[in-house]
């Protein structure tokens, strides 16, 4: 079984020690892979939030750091952004898939490579300032469980951002807004819960996953594919 | 007491009912105390409205909060 992380920056690096912790207490003879997947590379303005014993790429050096920590496991590393044209490397026929970046461009891409496979379960993160939400994906034998992470929101179906990969070094360098390291904890804790929702057997209630830190709320709902008018005017 | 229950993201609320309330004067009426965005989308008992029809008593109506960009 491989669990493939995609995004290794303020969710991926808090989400990977604790998958890879969970994986390797459920011990078993079945070979548990985990494929840590960025382009970007860890400076030293990224400490606020996140954990890193060296600078270098992100997939590389979490990789590293992952082996030591967990040695029943296989991990390993894809040291470049996912195109339409690589996700076939990354994303396979019965993966589990934990979506941690922080664009839709990116989200769209892996939403549309995972319609095309029989198997899979797509968890997918993201936050705002003290706010986010994680959505879940299943497709079990080329049937849709739960709808796609577009289903009700036009901001991934058509996003309006840049990937990394279509970025200019510049805009590379600017980075992005200011984040909470307790946020990104949060998001990477729900998509966790849901993981664990899904591998422990479990009926998966809710296709999403709200949560507020100013309010302190958090809000479950399974969505059902309904007529939507045109989710393009709400762009 | 009738009432319409107003579902944002991870926060609800209940309010009391008046008729010919709709959503479009809720989103501006509830916009900073539910941090409702302004792209949002108007959905009642699960399907989509448009955000001038008069809500009816015991309706839900959520406006779909936009999914997280960072990580």
């Amino acid at each position: 079984m491989t669990y493939c992380v995609i995004g290794c920056g303020g969710i991926g690096g808090q989400l990977a020690p604790v998958l890879c912790r969970y994986l390797q207490s459920l011990g078993g003879d079945d070979e548990k892979t985990v494929l840590f997947v960025d382009g970007d590379s860890y400076q030293s303005r990224n400490a606020d939030r996140q954990e890193f014993h060296r600078q270098g790429n992100k997939a590389d050096v979490i990789t590293e750091r992952m082996r030591v920590m967990f040695p029943s496991l296989t991990i390993e590393s894809k040291s470049f952004y996912v195109t339409e044209s690589n996700l076939f490397l990354v994303v396979r026929d019965g993966d589990t898939v934990f979506s941690c970046v922080d664009n839709h461009k990116t989200r769209k891409r892996i939403s549309d490579h995972c319609k095309t496979l029989n198997n899979i379960v797509f968890i997918s993160g993201g936050n705002e300032y003290s706010d986010g939400n994680v959505q879940v994906y299943i497709r079990e034998n080329g049937e849709e469980k739960t709808p796609s992470i577009t289903y009700l929101h036009p901001e991934i179906e058509y996003p309006g951002d840049l990937s990394p990969d279509e970025m200019s070094c510049e805009e590379l360098l600017r980075g992005g807004e200011a984040q909470l390291i307790i946020t990104n904890f949060l998001v990477a804790g729900w998509m966790l819960s849901v993981f664990w929702l899904i591998d422990s057997g479990r009926n998966m209630p809710y296709s999403e996953q709200y949560f507020d830190m100013a309010t302190g709320s958090t809000r479950a709902v399974m969505r059902n594919v309904k007529e939507v008018l045109d989710i393009r005017s709400c762009l | 007491m009738a009432t319409v229950r107003i579902i944002c993201g991870a926060n609800a609320q209940e309010l009391e009912y008046s008729e010919g309330l709709t959503p479009r004067q809720l989103h501006d009426r509830l916009r900073d105390v539910m941090n409702i965005p302004d792209k949002a989308q108007y959905f009642v008992t699960g399907s989509q409205i448009d955000p001038d029809t008069p809500l009816e008593p015991g309706q839900q109506l959520e406006f779909v909060r936009p999914a997280g960009v960072k990580g």
